[in-house]
């Protein structure tokens, strides 16, 4: 069985506001008084329904593809940039994390990641920029918005130690 | 004997005078001297509001449903009544708005006076409110109107994040 676990992570922040104090107004005629309104609308991103990839026992031929749907969500314009990383096979530097491991054994995958624009080739540890989440709903109300593909290839499978491999792969998303 | 009577009182005026009166003065000595004066005091109206607040939305990142904030104020009205014309630099036409930058966030205001709340679009003045102290331009501590502002989530949840601000100017006529 191949098993691959998700993990994600957002970020917020905020900007301060400048100090203000309500006028009263003067006895006379007409009387005249300020007030402030203030408010903060914070940056904020949530992923959501995301599920864990199981590939199952290698029938021996052919590419292992899945796909799991999921939300992600961004107040204001919607839009964010996204880090994937996963295990490292211990050799590489950035770009080489895309790994199920069984014991020392390691098997590469690759990942696309689609916000509904059109799937796009992940780099390990390199943002994907300018992704478009839902707007106005953290769950994202009905549908899923935003999907990544997860795949083995044949050969990788076929020169691969039997045993079962496992691995986490973690999101990062940022607004933009 | 000679015996003199003069009425004299000391009043303050507070407005433009009521007519032209004149003192009499008599015009011969004599055993008894009488004189007049008339004594005068216009009450003009005069209004006051107080205990203006400034009205904070605390931080959030979405709004699940529209939210309203109040803060009740004192308003003073020799006559009781009064009208209500509210102000902001960051209106558009008569919407009031929140500013960050160049991004606007849509707001109302309303005034319940406890008989005849109305909203309060920019620059357009709202008359007939009452309720209003006649006595004591401080309201004796008390107050005797709610000022609202309030924002509909769909316009909060549609603007970028930010620190959004106003300054609305309220200017009080006695009606």
């Amino acid at each position: 069985m191949n098993t691959l676990k998700k993990t994600a992570l957002g970020l917020a922040f905020a900007a301060a506001l400048p100090a203000i104090a309500a006028t009263d107004g003067t006895l006379g005629n007409p009387s005249t008084g300020d007030i402030a309104i203030t408010l903060t609308i914070d940056d904020l991103v949530q992923i959501s329904r995301l599920n864990d990839i199981t590939f199952g026992a290698y029938a021996g031929s052919g590419n292992l593809t899945a796909t799991e749907a999921f939300c992600v969500y961004r107040n204001g314009t919607g839009l964010y940039q996204v880090t994937l990383t996963g295990d490292s096979d211990g050799l590489g530097g950035p770009g080489t994390d895309f790994f199920v491991t069984s014991g020392a054994n390691v098997l590469p995958y690759t990942v696309d990641y689609d916000d509904g624009s059109g799937a796009l080739a992940v780099t390990s540890a390199t943002p994907v920029t300018t992704r478009q989440g839902h707007q106005t709903l953290p769950d994202c109300g009905v549908a899923d918005n935003t999907s990544l593909t997860v795949t083995l290839l044949e050969a990788d499978l076929q020169a691969a130690v039997a045993g079962a491999y496992a691995g986490t792969l973690t999101l990062v998303v940022a607004p933009e | 004997m000679k015996n003199a009577t003069l009425k004299v009182a000391a009043v303050a005026v507070l407005c433009a005078s009521a007519g032209a009166m004149a003192a009499n003065n008599p015009t011969a000595a004599g055993l008894n001297s009488v004189g007049d004066l008339n004594i005068s005091i216009t009450k003009g109206e005069l209004v006051r509001v107080s205990q203006l607040a400034d009205i904070l939305f605390p931080p959030m990142a979405t709004m699940a449903a529209d939210t309203t904030l109040t803060t009740d104020i004192c308003v003073f009205s020799t006559t009781g009544g009064y009208n209500v014309t509210v102000t902001s630099p960051n209106a558009n036409v008569n919407q009031l708005r929140l500013a960050a930058g160049g991004n606007f966030l849509p707001y109302s205001m309303s005034l319940d006076d406890y008989a005849a709340p109305q909203t309060l679009p920019h620059g357009i003045q709202r008359t007939g409110f009452t309720g209003a102290d006649p006595v004591n331009d401080l309201c004796s501590g008390g107050t005797n109107a709610t000022l609202s502002a309030t924002i509909l989530s769909a316009d909060f949840n549609a603007v970028p994040a930010g620190a959004y601000a106003d300054t609305v100017t309220m200017t009080f006529n006695p009606e």
